[in-house]
Order: structure tokens, then sequence, then C-alpha cells
């Protein structure tokens, strides 16, 4: 028996390709804005050329931009967690027992149709203006795709495989640690990458409306005083974090969902 | 006989449809019998009951005169797919049942030929390999009774014949005793000691004496065959 032809392969070695191709598009974006405005053809006011943002961004490292993306990098990460770790907890509540979900469920998809912008005010009244209510609405717009993920992951468990979990009399908790919850992961990992987004989506709105500092403060300062190059630089600057968050999760996905059998695995 | 597996079901519904009624059948110490019956007769129902998965009947089972209600580790289970746990190694999913014992897997991934298959994950086996890697997990709490749900139907010829001969050297080294639900009467002759007929009426056993190691096709159990399937036939003649 050829025992030896088994390999475990990881990750395919031939991505490299994809990234040059990746970048394309926005090369050809920036030279497309940067030869318009140099030409004339389109104002510099309304759009800055990419090597003025990039001097606007120069400039303002030398004046709290990195105190702006720290403010805001660690709002999306305190209210993310915060959202994330009891949509796990309430989607797991919900997925686990007929009653909570009758009694949770209904509540919370009443709570989710709720669009982000109507919690501003309320949660400036009751909260004031400093960082709660930021984190509140920030952790708002993470928990509901983790709960939902949470929720569709654990009630899609193959039901043969929690039947081998009984055969081997594992109580409620060693089958929830054991079987349902790894076999819920891929679920869980696409509603923690939607609500990050959406946490930082919910941070540009919370900023907006009421800070001092960072990148929403950014663009909200950069409309007022008629500055479209500090309003884009935030802006990539936001694309830049939000990208850059995202690949750590798509990281912890790699390495904790490397077991999957599927077509975006042999892709 | 000595009697080590004792099962009688006086009663099995399923709400109003009555599946088994006054099921009694025993196995002696190291004996392979086999379960054959059309489908929908209750064959894996019969099963599940032996297992301890299944405690909605009236009767009672017994190991080695102890009665038992529940899953226990004296009686493993290898079901019809191999489910196995995706994220898990082989070598993982033959310990899940029980505290984690590095050479006893070690022992069982040989005994069912898959040594240097530990660390590959289920989707990296082939389907007779993730049933073998089943069958070593059935074999890790280290039961005295395996009970098999139709264990080979999902495989191609070749390999169905490769895990019956996995299956005989396992239990007549541990002197296994077995009860396997098969729909294929060639299979339950060749593995067995008796082949059990389960009709609407009472269960028919019949005796396979064969000697072993037994050849596929030498036609030794040709009179027991004729015999199981003419009453197959009229059990289930309308």
């Amino acid at each position: 028996m050829n025992t030896r032809a088994l390999s475990l392969p990881r990750q395919p070695a031939k991505r490299s390709w994809r990234f040059p191709l990746g970048l394309l598009l926005p090369a050809i974006l920036l030279i497309a804005a940067e030869t318009g405005v140099r030409s004339g053809a389109v104002p510099a006011n309304m759009l800055p050329a990419p090597s003025q943002v990039l001097q606007t961004l120069v400039e303002l490292s030398g004046h709290g931009l990195g105190a702006h993306v720290a403010s805001s990098t660690l709002r999306v990460l305190l209210g993310f967690i915060g959202g994330a770790a009891l949509g796990v907890l309430l989607g797991a509540a919900v997925a686990l027992s007929r009653r909570t979900e009758a009694i949770l469920d209904p509540t919370l998809q009443a709570l989710r149709a709720i669009p982000s912008l109507a919690w501003v005010p309320l949660l400036l009244l009751w909260l004031g203006i400093d960082e709660a209510p930021k984190l509140v609405l920030i952790a708002i717009g993470a928990f509901f795709p983790v709960y939902m993920g949470t929720v569709a992951g654990i009630g899609g468990v193959d039901r043969k495989l929690v039947e081998v979990g009984r055969l081997y009399r594992l109580g409620r908790g060693a089958l929830l640690r054991r079987v349902l919850l790894p076999a819920a992961l891929p679920s869980v990992m696409t509603g923690l990458r939607n609500g990050l987004g959406l946490a930082w989506m919910f941070m540009v709105a919370a900023e907006l409306i009421a800070a001092s500092r960072g990148l929403g403060y950014l663009l909200s300062d950069g409309r007022e005083t008629s500055r479209a190059d500090i309003v884009i630089a935030a802006i990539v600057l936001l694309a830049l974090l939000g990208k850059a968050s995202d690949s750590g999760l798509r990281a912890l996905e790699r390495r904790y969902l490397g077991w999957r059998d599927s077509f975006q695995a042999i892709q | 006989m000595t009697v080590l597996f004792n099962l009688a079901i006086d009663s099995k519904r399923h709400g109003e449809r009555q599946v088994l009624r006054d099921v009694r059948l025993s196995l002696a110490p190291g004996e392979i019998v086999s379960l054959v019956g059309a489908s929908g007769c209750g064959k894996s129902t019969l099963l599940a009951i032996a297992a301890g998965l299944d405690v909605a009947y009236r009767g009672r089972v017994l190991l080695g005169g102890a009665s038992i209600r529940g899953p226990v580790d004296g009686i493993g289970l290898v079901f019809q797919e191999p489910r196995l746990f995706p994220w898990l190694t082989a070598a993982q999913n033959i310990a899940f049942g029980g505290v984690a014992d590095a050479a006893r897997v070690d022992a069982l991934l040989h005994d069912v030929g898959l040594a240097a298959y530990g660390a590959a994950l289920p989707h990296q086996l082939s389907g007779g390999q993730a049933q073998r890697v089943a069958i070593a997990r059935g074999l890790y709490t280290q039961p005295r009774v395996l009970l098999l749900d139709e264990p080979f139907s999902a495989v191609d010829a070749f390999t169905r014949m490769q895990l019956q001969d996995v299956l005989l050297a396992v239990a007549a080294a541990r002197q296994l005793t077995v009860l396997l639900v098969t729909h294929d009467i060639d299979e339950a002759l060749h593995l067995s000691d008796r082949v059990v007929l389960l009709g609407p009426g009472a269960l028919e056993s019949f005796s396979v004496a064969a000697p072993r190691p037994r050849v596929r096709g030498d036609g030794a159990s040709a009179a027991v065959k004729r015999a199981l399937l003419e009453q197959l036939q009229a059990s289930h003649a309308f």
C-alpha cells in the first residue's frame, strides 16, 4: 500500500500572481486622476490629485494623524469585541434552546431592522457625547451579523454529527465545545467578518456626529474647511484599515478553517 | 449457550406505527450475527436501541447480564456513513470517544491498515479509508460488542471486500461480538456465524456453518442462501 503518498497540503504556493493583479485597477484610477487634475480637466478643489492627497497625508502625520487613526481603531476594536462576544453568546443561546429563541429572537430581529443612524440621537441622549455612545453604536453594528452567523451556523450543524456526540455521552457543554461550535465556525467566521465591516461603518457614523478625534472627525473637519484632500485622505485610510483588519480575520479563517473541503479552498 | 448481549424489545413505536414487536435476540461471546430484512423493517431502529441512542421503547437490553439504557463504552457503533468530524485528524477522530491515548490510536490505525494516515484530515481520505477510521473509532472505547449499521453499503465492491476483511480481522483479534445490519445477503453469509431475518413476524435465525476463513463465491453457503432468500420473499409477499 502506498501510504506515503499522502501529504497535508497547506495553502497553495501560487498565490503571488494575484497580488499585482489586484493593484491594477487602483493604479489605473490613480494615474487617471493625476493626469485629469494636472491637465485641468478636473477641478482640483473637487478632486485633488493623488500626489496632493499623499502630501496632505504626510503633512497630517506631523499633526496628530496617528492619534486620529489610533482612536478610531481602538473604538472599532473595543466595540467590535463587545458586540461580537455578545453576538456569539446570544446566538448560541438562541440556537441551542427553542424557548430562548422564542423569547429573544423576535425582539432581536426587530432591533436589527432599525437603521444605524436612528440609534445616534438616542445614544447621545442616554450616554452623552463621550466614548460610551460611540462604543455602543459600534457594538450594535458588529452584534447582528455575528449573532445571525452563530444562529445559522449552530442551527445548520449536521444532525448525524450531533448523534455521534450523543453516542459518546457528551454533556451540553462538551457537545457545544467539541461538536457544535467547531461545526458552526465557518458561519460564525463569516459573521465576524461582516460584523467587523459594519463596525468600521458605524464608527464613522458615530465620529461624524460627535467627536474631537478620529477619522470620522477628520472627514467632517475636511468638509467644513472645504478641504477635499483631507476628506479623501481620511477615506483612503479607512479603506486601508478596513482591508487590513479584514485580512487579519481572513488569516485566522485560513488558520482555523483549513479543514474545509470546499470550492474556495481549492481555488 | 452463554449470552453476552441480549435484546428483548417488547414494543417500539414511531408515533402510531408499530416498528418492532416482541423482538428477542441473544448473541454469544465472539459471535458474529448479521441482521437482514427489507428496508423499513426496523433494522436500523433495532440497532439504535441496541446502541443506546434510542431509549423510547418498551423492553430491555442486557450486556453481560447488566441492564443498560443509553450509550456505554462496552458497546461500539459504526454508522452507515463514516460521520467523521471534518476539523479533526484521523487520529483525533478515533480518540473522540475516550481519553487520548496515542499508543491505542496507533494500534488501531495499524489494525485498520491506515498506519501512516493519523494526521490526515477526513477530506483527504477516500470513502473506504474514512470508513476504516470510523471502525477504529468504534473500537477505541474497547467495546465487547460492536454494532454496525450497513457500514459498507456506500463503497464500491472491491473496497467493500477489503473492509469486510478488516472487520473480520479486528473482530477475531479482539474476540468481538458483532451485530451487523446489512441488506447484502452475500455479505451476511460471508461474515456471520448466524444470519437473522427481521420480518413482520418473529425473528428467524439461519446458522452459517461454513468454516473460516471463508472463500467468497465458493458456494459453501448456497443452501443457506436459498433458504434465506425464500424466506425473505415469503415474508414480504402480500
